[in-house]
């Protein structure tokens, strides 16, 4: 069985979410907190296999909880289950060293898979979130690049170029016209002073913004 | 009047020196003449005595020659009784023969008479010895002439004849014999005077006489007067007269002329003459007497005088009065239009005064030492001296001490080498002791060499105006205490405004974020729970009851839905990533949404550490980027738009760029349009400053600018 702490503000959403660990047969939750504090206790006291922490909480918010439960277990999987759904949150998150990041609404679909792949010592991020961590690295290690003068919408139609994927693959995917993704396409090439997708991926590949 | 009097008299003067001028000239001539005329009437006297004298001489020689002659001695020799006698015949044949030579002679000499007398006197032969008046036998033995041959001596002399009662001139010669030289007669000849007071001629105005010894007129040119005593005589000449029986037996009565002088005699008319006279050669005492008539002297003097001098003197008075007079018409005009012109200035001269009197202005002159020399009427009211008190005093007397001092250094050594000075303030002492001010300005009167002479200063009594500007300057003082205060209470105001504004926009957050918080965490999360009880429901159901599962993955999505939009109006309200993560994770969110949202390419780029912002300024940068983002979606056009956060130890700067349509920044700067005011609002209540630089076609600039560390607490 895998020994689970939950840390979450809101008593029903922690309710239900206890409901979905306990159906799964493998998992159980074994401390329940109601804000930080009550977490940092709780985890201090019976060490737990994966803890699940909410940001928003009354006290210490999630990360910091995630900061010092790792400063203590260094090894222990931390999963954010949270509200927030945006990019620079699973970021800050993968910064503090958590393994998982899950969105509260798509708990119930993921949050078993991504307690059994943090305790088998894998990272479980979605896939916005990889892409966002991949763009973000690659600035980080380039320093000064060209790649400053690109918005994060270009970064992503240029990672999706190179990466071989058709426009209107981009499209469908990112929710928006072929035709726009072709203007994205045309400014990424005069902006980074390139002629043709061939170079847009090398380019791509020599940034780190994907892998070979 | 007195310059045409002064005229009138020189020109009276010219004509005196004219006329004296030509009197002395006519005198000069007249004596010149006088003289000429005396001279001439030397030199005709001289004339007719010579022509008298050779013709009564001129039967000299010829007497000679005839007493001479043979015949004349033969007959006289034969008459001698002495004389050896001789026949009858012969004798008559010698006075035959004589006879014929006395006839031939008075033939030849054209003589009166030529005779032949014998020492007794009596005449023996004549040219006339037929004649009624015949000589022959009477008997002249009393003529001095004969008298004077009888003694053996030739004479001539002037007589009346006694037979023919005609004047002659006689002259004798002794008939002498050839051997012993004794006298035997006397032959004469005698020729009349007629022609020679022909020669004299009858001019009226000369008058010549030939008088004898005794003064009795023998020859004249004038009849009445011959035989007249030419000037008054006395009783013995007249006897003497009768008694020498050559001129008849007389009475002889004068021709009634006096001698005056010498050379003047006036006749019984009152003409007067001018005397000359000569003594005749051959005939002692005889004279000849020229009388020259003043009168025609005169008029030969004056003819030509007159002929000459009155036109040249009339023509010199006409021109010497036309000058007169053109020059006392132009002194005239001179005159009348120096009259005028002198009246022209006194009536100038009157205004200037009037002028300068009643001008309502304080006037006054002083001279170069800075005395007073004139003031105007007004001068004096003003200051309430009056005119003696003033004149001739020194300007320095009516100054106070200080702009006595100020004069002394500064305005007089300025004003006299410039020749002006303008609004010189002076203080001008009243009668009363009170004090004017004063501007004074003046200009200088130069004389010929440039030296300043006198002032003409007008000065402009500025008391009330000194008052005025003191009311006026205390009344701003006091407006400007009033303005300070309003000031004040302006920026207190102000103050309380940014303050009472801020707390507004810091409570309008605060709202917004307890707002989104609830909604993003109070109902997300029921949502969430919801949608966790939809999916537990849904998976439960599918292998029971389809349709039920169905219902339930549609209250799911529903579910879905509802929290897209319920985080979607959080985030709007307030992100809550600016509050959990900080100002630059906010930014990166809002630009990707912001691209996501409108299409248009954003980067954020930050350079620097961001040190943790406190609220309210990452607030207010927050919303100055979505606002001026906003912007840019809404208005500019753009197709980019990139923000800079440049951040160090003391300032946050962010700049916000695009290239878009851009517009008139002044007048959006002015109106608060675009939400302009709330921004520069956002950044002046955190102590920043705020700018926008803008040009239509140019894109937009926004800069927000503000200090780190220090805060202004609210």
């Amino acid at each position: 069985m895998i020994k689970v702490l939950l840390a979450d503000d809101h008593a029903i959403v922690r309710a239900g979410l206890v409901r979905i660990v306990e159906e799964s047969g493998d998992i159980e939750v074994v401390a329940e907190a109601s804000d930080g504090r009550e977490a940092l206790r709780l985890a201090f006291e019976s060490p737990v296999d994966v803890a699940i922490i909410d940001i928003s909480m009354p006290g210490l918010d999630g990360l910091e909880v995630a900061a010092q439960l790792l400063t203590a277990y260094p090894d222990l999987p931390i999963i954010i289950l949270t509200m927030h759904e945006e990019e620079q949150y699973v970021i800050r998150a993968v910064e503090v060293g958590v393994m998982g990041y899950v969105t509260k609404r798509s708990a119930p679909e993921q949050l078993l898979a991504a307690i059994r792949k943090v305790y088998g010592g894998a990272r479980y991020l979605s896939d916005e979130a990889v892409e966002m961590l991949a763009l973000r690295l690659a600035k980080g290690v380039s320093g000064k690049s060209p790649l400053d003068s690109l918005s994060t919408r270009e970064l992503q139609v240029l990672r999706q170029l190179a990466s071989g994927q058709t426009n209107r693959e981009i499209a469908e995917n990112y929710n928006i016209s072929i035709k726009t993704v072709d203007t994205y396409r045309f400014r990424l090439l005069k902006k980074l002073n390139l002629r043709n997708n061939a170079e847009l991926s090398r380019f791509a590949i020599q940034n780190h913004l994907i892998e070979p | 009047m007195k310059l045409r009097l002064i005229f009138l008299v020189l020109s009276l003067l010219v004509f005196l020196s004219a006329a004296t001028g030509s009197y002395l000239y006519y005198a000069s001539l007249k004596s010149a003449a006088f003289t000429e005329a005396e001279h001439h009437a030397i030199t005709r006297i001289e004339i007719i005595q010579k022509n008298l004298s050779s013709y009564l001489s001129e039967n000299v020689k010829p007497v000679r020659t005839l007493a001479g002659m043979r015949q004349l001695i033969d007959f006289l020799e034969s008459q001698d009784s002495k004389m050896v006698a001789l026949d009858p015949e012969k004798q008559i044949e010698y006075q035959q023969r004589t006879e014929l030579l006395l006839d031939h002679f008075n033939t030849a000499l054209g003589s009166d008479v030529c005779y032949l007398m014998d020492l007794n006197g009596v005449t023996l032969a004549s040219s006339n010895r037929r004649a009624k008046d015949s000589f022959v036998g009477k008997k002249f033995a009393f003529r001095p002439y004969f008298q004077e041959a009888a003694k053996g001596s030739p004479a001539s002399y002037l007589a009346l004849g006694s037979t023919s009662g005609r004047r002659g001139v006689y002259c004798s010669y002794p008939v002498t014999t050839k051997t012993d030289a004794r006298v035997l007669g006397v032959a004469v000849i005698k020729a009349s005077l007629e022609q020679i007071e022909k020669k004299l001629g009858q001019s009226r105005d000369e008058i010549v006489v030939v008088t004898d010894p005794h003064g009795l007129i023998f020859i004249a040119n004038r009849k009445p007067w011959l035989f007249k005593l030419l000037w008054q005589t006395s009783g013995i000449e007249q006897h003497d007269l009768v008694r020498s029986r050559q001129f008849g037996t007389g009475p002889w009565a004068g021709v009634g002329l006096v001698a005056e002088g010498d050379h003047y005699a006036v006749d019984e008319s009152g003409r007067k003459y001018l005397v000359n006279r000569l003594e005749i050669d051959g005939f002692p005492n005889w004279h000849v007497i020229h009388l020259r008539s003043l009168e025609a002297i005169y008029k030969v003097v004056f003819d030509p005088l007159v002929r000459v001098t009155v036109p040249t003197v009339v023509t010199l008075c006409i021109l010497v009065g036309l000058a007169v007079f053109f020059l006392y018409r132009n002194a005239s005009v001179e005159i009348v239009q120096r009259k005028k012109a002198e009246q022209a200035l006194r009536e100038s001269e009157k205004r200037y005064r009037s002028i300068y009197h009643n001008t309502p202005a304080m006037l006054h002159s002083i001279n170069a030492a800075g005395f007073l020399i004139s003031v105007s009427d007004n001068w004096l009211e003003a200051l309430g001296y009056e005119r003696a008190e003033v004149v001739g005093r020194p300007l320095f007397d009516f100054l106070t001490s200080e702009s006595r001092d100020y004069a002394l250094k500064e305005v007089f050594p300025e004003f006299f080498r410039v020749g002006f000075c303008k609004d010189i303030p002076y203080r001008l002492v009243r009668k009363d002791g009170s004090i004017m001010d004063v501007l004074l300005s003046a200009i200088g009167d130069r004389d010929r060499e440039g030296t300043i002479v006198r002032s003409l200063a007008v000065s402009i009594d500025i008391s009330d105006r000194k008052l005025a500007e003191a009311a006026l300057k205390q009344a701003q003082e006091k407006l400007n205490l009033y303005t300070r205060d309003l000031e004040r209470q302006v920026k207190k105001r102000t103050v309380e405004l940014q303050r009472l504004s801020g707390s507004i926009l810091a409570d309008q957050e605060r709202e917004r974020a307890a707002i989104a918080r609830g909604l993003h965490d109070e109902l997300g999360q029921v949502l969430t729970a919801l949608r966790l009880e939809a999916v537990w429901l849904e998976g439960r159901l599918r292998s029971v009851d389809g349709k039920a599962a169905e219902r339930a993955a549609m209250m799911t999505s529903l579910i879905d839905d509802t929290i897209d939009e319920v985080r979607s109006i959080a985030l709007r309200l307030r992100p809550g990533i600016l509050d959990d993560l900080g100002l630059v994770e906010a930014l990166e969110w809002y630009t990707a949404d912001f691209e996501r949202r409108t299409g248009i390419a954003c980067t954020c780029n930050v350079e620097g550490e961001v040190p943790e912002l406190n609220d309210r300024l990452a607030t207010a940068a927050y919303r100055i980027s979505q606002e001026a983002l906003t912007n840019v979606a809404r208005h500019s056009q753009a197709d980019q738009v990139k923000i800079f956060l440049v951040v160090d130890a003391t300032q946050l700067r962010m700049v916000i760029t695009d290239d878009g349509c851009g517009f008139v920044a002044d007048v959006a700067m002015e109106t608060g349009g675009l939400g302009i005011t709330g921004m520069r609002e956002r950044a002046i209540l955190i102590g920043g400053s705020f700018e926008i630089v803008s040009e239509p076609g140019r894109g937009t600039r926004i800069s927000f600018q503000v200090k780190v560390g220090e805060e202004e607490g609210v």
